[in-house]
């Protein structure tokens, strides 16, 4: 339906008056008024959209905004919608919304930056005047989201944009060919989100950094790493701190314990005192932030648990849902006092100036020296083999403790193979990754029905105690902790079922060949 | 997608004004429309400004499915296509059912089109034809443009009569078009209908001569005269379809409203060819 459009940048915007005084003196043509549209980009924090290689526009219009979602290669997907969607749900149903729910999953949308473009759009004309070529001539500028009205405007390079007709594709590449001769134009490879966030000083996706080499020092290496953490880190804070989406947490705690892992197993590569030192910081913000997530998580599964029934009454667990959400203001009011503490400053601040710093000439001897496809790898394959001594003689009947032993050991291993990935042939890797991943799925969810179990049977005694709970609704908590230990023990199985995947023949193989011996043919 | 057709058995009603200025709203609120000039006359198509040819002709469209995908070009308005006629549409029917039921065909070459398209508007030829019961059969409504005479009426009666049988049947929504209040035969059939509850749409377009320039200024009435009583009763009109018919989903809009732009206040600007006559 709506063919890309291909733009050309300009130096300036005296250049922009040329190309439609050229195109009127040799073809038949039709000016329209200039019109201005402000455009807003919207993605998920992480940048979901942007890294699936597409950029979502909303422009206003009178009763709402026309959502376009634009991908390489691919048609333009259009909607209407009346209010400017946050999440999946405000979407308005259609090919659109099936085509990002996938993508952006529970995550908020939010603005990313905001577009002003004043555009004269000139039509080329056949000879029966009928348009076979759209021009347009597009002065712009961007700003951040809730940067004050008027300022803050970074200007873009100006663009001369070809939009094509259906149909009459010789058209557009004859139009193309004379601005060419006549102006030397060059094709802007570059979309108007990434012009937008480069003008703004932002990186146009969450995992951007420079790839490792093999022969990269374990110490570069793992402070690139630990930097893109960090970075995620400071991207997920604001989020936290303003509620915006539970996600925001929960990508945030992903940040810190990767952190606590990577500084764990490689301590040997960085300083000494640091790395004693940042583990332990980092430790104190991992307890911060578990009470408010494991709240949050708990009460996902009681909303989803009342959607579920299908009657008319006050629901029973009603009182159990006020003292979860008075706990969670609770735990969330002292989450957000770390945040905002000067101990937090501190830490974000000392860490950022170690991982920055050059760390001038290292000891060759040292472990830091070391080439990191041998360091990452020796500590995987030290990793894998810990994992599976952990899983051994694991059954339905083990304790908690030992499978949150065997949880803790498999995301050690992931976080070690994700941080270095890049270094492995890609398919094997994934193939690991895989088969890992599994494993560490049926564990987190047994996790989470640990937890919730314990937080129900507190939550009971506490509403017991202050007599606020009537019998149906200690019934009701029962009986949710009832259907919460059954996942446990299917959990349970299935994370046996998934650790003998992970340890059979072939998948040892795997791991050995990629970590034991890297490098080496197969 | 849904699928749109404007039919009468008699010819000279204003199928094709409507599917024309229909499609032109459907688009201006927003919705991937696109326009099948499925009559060989080719008044549609010449009106949007394309050429009536179509590479291969209607055995092509129907053998080769990239065929009609190449087939189709962009009108000069936005979120506005056309499928062209072309001359071999008059065997259209016998192509289609070459293969089985013609119905079935139909609905199978259009059914891609849903990528792309949420709405399709078939401009029909008239009379009843093979290709007319494939469009039956694929249509989730049939507009009928119907003049206000006995003999309309009459006409009308026996294309109900032609769908009453069938399995699948579109909804059916006549209207009336060329409206001349001045002629008592006019006045009286519109008021019978009306007092007989016939299903009718309650809108109508007057005669205006307004409506004929299409041919001469080859755009859409909505175009050069959105303020002119047929202009606001075609916007009316269509009001009154998407009330009868869900045109939400695949993509697109809930609303029925105009939407940047309203219809008043388009803005064409005029054609300008370089003053040394060296046009490309």
């Amino acid at each position: 339906m709506d063919r890309a459009k291909k733009l050309f940048a300009l130096a300036s915007l005296e250049e922009l008056r040329e190309p439609g005084r050229l195109l009127r003196s040799a073809f038949a043509t039709r000016v329209h008024p200039r019109r201005v549209e402000r455009v807003l980009y919207l993605d998920t924090f992480d940048r979901r959209l942007a890294d699936a290689g597409g950029e979502l526009e909303a422009v206003e219009a009178p009763d709402g905004h026309e959502l376009s979602w634009r991908r390489e290669e691919a048609p333009t997907m259009v909607a209407r919608a009346r209010v400017l969607p946050a999440f999946r749900d405000d979407l308005p149903p259609g090919a659109l919304r099936r085509e990002l729910e996938t993508r952006i999953e529970r995550r908020r949308l939010m603005e990313i930056a905001r577009v002003e473009r004043a555009t004269e759009a000139l039509d080329v004309l056949d000879d029966a005047e009928k348009t076979v070529v759209r021009v347009e001539l597009v002065e712009r500028r961007a700003r951040e989201p809730g940067a004050p009205a008027e300022d803050g405007w970074r200007s873009l390079p100006p663009v001369v944009a070809l939009r094509p007709v259906r149909g009459y594709d010789e058209w557009r590449e004859r139009v193309e060919r004379f601005l060419r001769a006549e102006l030397g134009l060059v094709p802007h490879e570059r979309g108007e989100l990434a012009d937008a966030l480069a003008a703004l000083g932002h990186a146009a996706s969450a995992d951007e950094r420079a790839p490792l080499a093999p022969t990269t020092s374990a110490l570069d290496a793992l402070r690139a790493v630990l930097r893109q953490r960090l970075g995620s880190l400071r991207e997920n804070e604001e989020g936290v701190v303003q509620d915006l989406d539970p996600e925001f947490l929960h990508d945030l705690r992903i940040a810190i314990r990767w952190t606590r892992v990577l500084l764990r197993r490689f301590r040997r590569v960085l300083p000494e005192p640091f790395a004693e030192h940042f583990a332990g910081e980092f430790r104190w913000l991992g307890r911060a932030c578990g009470p408010t997530r494991d709240l949050d998580v708990l009460l996902e599964r009681l909303d989803e648990h009342e959607r579920s029934r299908d009657d008319a009454y006050p629901p029973p667990l009603a009182p159990l849902r006020e003292f979860l959400v008075r706990e969670r203001a609770r735990e969330f009011a002292e989450l957000v006092l770390a945040l905002r503490s000067e101990r937090y400053r501190t830490l974000v601040a000392s860490w950022a100036e170690l991982l920055e710093r050059d760390p001038g000439a290292l000891d060759p001897d040292s472990p830091a020296a070391r080439p990191i496809l041998e360091v990452a790898s020796r500590c995987a394959w030290r990793s894998y083999k810990r994992l599976l001594r952990r899983g051994e003689r694991l059954g339905p009947g083990s304790s908690a403790e030992r499978f949150h032993a065997l949880r803790i050991r498999g995301k050690t291993l992931r976080y070690v193979v994700e941080s270095f990935r890049e270094l492995y042939p890609p398919d094997e890797i994934e193939r690991a990754l895989r088969d890992l991943r599994r494993l560490q799925t049926a564990l987190g969810a047994l996790n989470d029905c640990e937890g919730q179990i314990a937080l129900l049977e507190n939550a009971a005694n506490a509403l017991s105690a202050e007599g606020r709970a009537a019998a149906e609704t200690l019934i009701a908590i029962g009986r949710l902790a009832g259907r919460l230990e059954e996942r446990r023990a299917s959990q349970r199985e299935r994370s046996i079922r998934r650790l003998r995947r992970l340890a059979r023949r072939a998948g040892r193989e795997r791991f050995r060949a990629l970590f034991r011996d890297p490098g080496k043919p197969p | 997608m849904k699928v749109l057709a404007l039919f009468n058995i008699k010819g000279g009603v204003g199928k094709t004004a409507s599917a024309i200025n229909f499609a032109f709203l459907a688009a201006r609120e927003g919705r991937r429309t696109l326009l099948w000039d499925l009559d060989p006359q080719g008044a549609s198509t010449f009106t949007f400004r394309i050429a009536t040819k179509v590479r291969g002709g209607g055995d092509r469209l129907v053998s080769d499915g990239s065929a009609l995908d190449a087939a189709i070009r962009g009108s000069d308005f936005e979120r506005l296509d056309v499928l062209p006629s072309d001359v071999s549409y008059r065997d259209l029917g016998a192509a289609l059912a070459s293969d089985g039921d013609a119905g079935e065909r139909l609905r199978a070459l259009v059914a891609p089109l849903a990528d792309d398209y949420d709405l399709l508007v078939l401009d029909c030829a008239p009379g009843l034809s093979t290709l007319s019961e494939a469009v039956f059969a694929t249509a989730d409504a049939l507009l009928v443009p119907t003049i206000p005479t006995t003999f309309s009426l009459r006409t009308l009666a026996q294309l109900m009569k032609q769908l009453k049988h069938r399995p699948r049947r579109p909804l059916t929504l006549p209207f009336f078009t060329l409206v001349d209040r001045r002629k008592a035969q006019h006045r009286s059939v519109c008021d019978w209908v009306d007092a007989q509850g016939l299903g009718f749409l309650r809108a109508s377009i007057p005669y205006s001569a307004l409506v004929e320039l299409m041919g001469r200024e080859r755009a859409p009435l909505l175009v050069y005269a959105p303020g002119s009583p047929p202009g606001l009763a075609y916007v009316e009109l269509w009001r009154e379809i998407q009330g009868r018919i869900e045109l939400g989903e695949a993509g697109s809009l809930a609303w029925s409203r105009p939407a940047r732009d309203s219809i008043e206040q388009v803005i064409r600007p005029r054609a300008v060819r370089p003053t040394n006559g060296e046009a490309r």
